[in-house]
């Protein structure tokens, strides 16, 4: 039996002393009516004596045997999930509507995706949320475009209810905020059963995600999550005018109950090419999908290229004056226009810019312990590429002198430069990442094998590739 | 509100123990046990509802204090840096805890930043008037009037009049996140005080740091690029205060044999030291006239000495 609050209707728990939102005192269980001034004698419970309470054991303790006396605990519990959703897609659906959001992913993607995708890990997750509900008077400040007389801005003010019914929040660890922002929408929380449900309610081998928040730190968070949900509605709603800034509200809540959910979704990672890419699906609506796919960098290239010309084409004969614009090298990078700068697929065909002095690790020459190391690491979202795992090869083998220095006149003039230390010589290496294939050169043939034998010691053992990464992330 | 002292009889030998006014626990002088006093509630004296335990021991609050007569001022007596700290009690001080929902009513100028280009007129190089321009940031105010409401909560007031609502100020906060509903074997073996205070009295000090903090939320909630005359009116509603003892180890420092002696006190559960030092103000007499003769010579050698 959970009962709300006196003051603001919060619901509280059993072991609350005071309201955790506008500390009210809870009720008392029973209060000992005292009629006349009486003295007592705390007694250990154990053998009589008298008992004092102690600073150093922060509870009272017994002069004569030491026994300590337990006061009601002070709690601060990780609560779990009190409630889950169903899931209403099973693995083949999701497996079969993943294809489908793969062939559906525009024209910069590699026309081949849906077909040369293979599904390499599927997992059932619960994700863990906050489900509130909760009424809210709600005073407000900002400053708007709206009835500005000299200056930009104007001063507005106002008050309102506003109720907040079935706001989620998410707990999760697993599920990045920008992944649970987009599947929040498309749940349905009627369809919510008891946890112990959970077997018959999943595909086999479903996870369970637990909640790792201790309850004082879950209502902070929650309260946050309103006040912070109350300005953007706020600025939504009610502010006059077109253009905002300083929005701001203070709240006074009523009632509120927060719910501990666990909602269904699979994650997934597809493999296209050499690399594995991470992709959630909702549990209950197989079509809202949050994930990555590769860019086709033929196509972005092809479209740089015709944009490159028309621009040679068209501008520059007008600007008769100006040089005429160089062509995209082979090496053009366009940025990225999705979040996975890890993911550059590797060029078709570097340059033939090496001599002696350099090797080159080919992504294909990876042996299968090194693939499935990096493999790991993709899905966690770090991404190793050998570039990176050489330069810290170089930081830790050599004594560097400059990290990013300028090529030396006798180096090859392309990728990042080391002026570093051998014995008492001085010489550089460079070291050029494309993808996942990467170009070291050095100076000094020593250095170059020295390096050359530390790549081949890596690729060779996934233990010693597995140390080298350590647990931090590679930028 | 004055209490006669009271007898009170020893659980353990029967003997009768003499109660100093608001003492809320008592040693017996026959058998050495300690008691914990119940009363029978009023309005002026309630039961206490919640206790904060003792964390900081007798050791390390002499340390803290000890910490902060050293790290005092040089304009502070040097007696008082030096002065034995041995006399150190730790007492349970009687204080409400209050909280409300607050609504009020406010009004400020507020004021919105514009740029404007303006004209004037200088005379150059060649002695003719120029006609230039500058933007200069200039402000418009607009009376502006609103409500705000929210939740005031952990306002903590002394119900001691042994220890003002400042010096209690001056160890706050305490982690409220240990509250514990009060039982008697907290304070046992401890000096424990019932209020000193009225219930009235407590009230008013709780409502006016409540004043205080709705104001400090209002400061951060005007809009605009500035602000002046902010006025508002607070009401309370649904009030609620509740007796609580916390832990204060308390110092009487004898610094001087012709001074009383200054109270020092630590936060039992925190270690935070307040105490009002007095100032030396023969350190200040001297510093002034030093620097008044150091002057006095600056000026004499300016001017070439009295020829």
């Amino acid at each position: 039996m959970i009962d709300a609050c006196e003051r603001c209707a919060f619901a509280l728990e059993p072991e609350d002393l005071r309201c955790a939102l506008c500390g009210k005192a809870t009720a008392v269980p029973h209060v000992p009516v005292v009629t006349k001034v009486r003295a007592e004698i705390m007694r250990c419970v154990g053998c009589g004596a008298a008992v004092t309470y102690s600073a150093e054991d922060a509870a009272p303790r017994c002069a004569f045997c030491n026994a300590t006396m337990k006061l009601e605990a002070i709690v601060d519990p990780v609560d779990q999930a009190n409630a889950l959703v169903p899931f209403a897609v099973d693995p083949a659906t999701a497996q079969a509507s993943l294809k489908a959001w793969l062939g559906s992913r525009g024209f910069f993607r590699p026309s081949d995706l849906a077909t040369a995708s293979t599904v390499e890990d599927l997992r059932p997750v619960w994700w863990p949320a906050w489900v509130f509900d909760v009424s809210a008077e709600v005073c407000w400040t900002a400053d708007s475009n709206a009835g500005a007389r000299r200056a930009y801005w104007a001063p507005h003010s106002g008050r309102c209810v506003m109720d907040f019914a079935n706001i989620v929040l998410t707990a999760s660890r697993g599920l990045t905020d920008e992944e649970c922002r987009a599947l929040i929408p498309a749940y349905d929380l009627e369809q919510v059963v008891v946890v112990e449900e959970a077997e018959r309610a999943g595909p086999d081998g479903s996870l369970l995600e637990r909640f790792d928040v201790q309850r004082s730190a879950a209502r902070r968070r929650i309260v946050e999550a309103i006040e912070a949900t109350a300005v953007a509605r706020v600025r939504a709603t009610q502010v006059p005018g077109s253009s905002f800034r300083n929005v701001r509200a203070s709240v006074l809540l009523d009632g509120l109950t927060t719910d501990r959910y666990a909602l269904p979704a699979y994650v997934l990672a597809y493999r296209y090419g050499k690399k594995l890419y991470r992709v959630v699906i909702h549990g209950q609506n197989p079509a809202r999908i949050v994930g990555t796919t590769p860019l086709s960098w033929l196509r972005v290239a092809g479209v740089a290229l015709v944009v490159a010309l028309l621009i040679a084409g068209v501008v520059v004969p007008l600007l008769a004056d100006s040089p005429p614009r160089p062509e995209p090298s082979p090496d053009y990078n366009p940025p990225p226009a999705a979040p996975a700068p890890a993911f550059t697929p590797a060029q078709t065909a570097p340059t033939p810019r090496t001599d002696g002095r350099c090797f080159v690790i080919e992504a294909s020459a990876n042996s299968a312990g090194t693939s499935a190391v990096f493999a790991r690491r993709h899905l966690q979202g770090g991404g190793p590429t050998w570039e990176t795992i050489m330069r810290r090869v170089v930081i830790r083998r050599l004594t560097v002198v400059t990290a990013d220095a300028t090529p030396t006149a006798d180096a090859p003039q392309f990728g990042r430069h080391f002026a570093v230390r051998q014995g008492r010589k001085s010489t550089w290496v460079l070291l050029d990442g494309e993808g996942d294939a990467a170009t070291v050169c050095a100076g000094d043939p020593v250095v170059r094998d020295l390096l050359r034998a530390e790549y081949e010691r890596l690729n060779g053992s996934a233990s010693a590739l597995r140390r080298q990464l350590g647990h931090d992330d590679i930028e | 509100m004055q209490t006669e002292p009271s007898a009170v009889e020893c659980r353990n030998c029967g003997a009768q123990m003499e109660l100093a006014g608001l003492a809320r626990t008592s040693t017996c002088p026959y058998c050495a046990l300690p008691s914990v006093v119940e009363r029978p509630a009023t309005r002026d004296r309630p039961r206490p509802r919640f206790a904060l335990g003792f964390i900081v021991t007798r050791d390390r609050a002499r340390d803290a204090a000890r910490q902060w007569a050293r790290s005092l001022g040089f304009f502070k007596p040097s007696s008082l840096r030096h002065a034995a700290l041995d006399d150190l009690h730790g007492i349970y001080l009687p204080a409400y805890l209050y909280s409300a929902a607050a609504r009020s009513r406010w009004s400020a100028q507020i004021g919105e930043d514009y740029t404007e280009t303006e004209t004037y007129t200088v005379i150059n190089a060649k002695g003719q008037r120029e006609t230039r321009t500058r933007t200069v940031v200039r402000t418009e105010y607009w009376t502006l009037g609103g409500d705000h409401m929210t939740f005031v909560s952990d306002v903590l007031v002394t119900a001691s009049k042994a220890m003002p609502n400042d010096e209690l100020e001056g160890i706050e906060p305490f982690d409220l996140r240990l509250l514990r509903r009060y039982d008697p074997a907290i304070v046992s073996g401890w000096i424990a005080e019932d209020p000193s205070l009225t219930a009235e009295q407590c009230f008013k000090l709780a409502r006016d740091e409540a004043v205080a903090r709705v104001g400090a939320a209002l400061t951060g909630f005007m809009p605009g690029d500035r602000y002046h005359g902010l006025n508002y009116t607070t009401s309370f509603e649904r009030e609620s205060i509740d007796l609580a003892l916390v832990p204060v180890w308390v110092l009487a420092v004898r610094y001087a044999p012709d001074k009383p002696p200054l109270r020092v006190s630590v936060n039992g559960q925190t270690g935070q030291v307040f105490g009002h030092a007095p100032t030396d103000w023969r350190r200040v007499a001297v510093v002034v006239a030093i620097a008044l003769l150091v002057v006095g010579i600056l000026v004499y050698v300016q001017t070439g000495g009295f020829s």
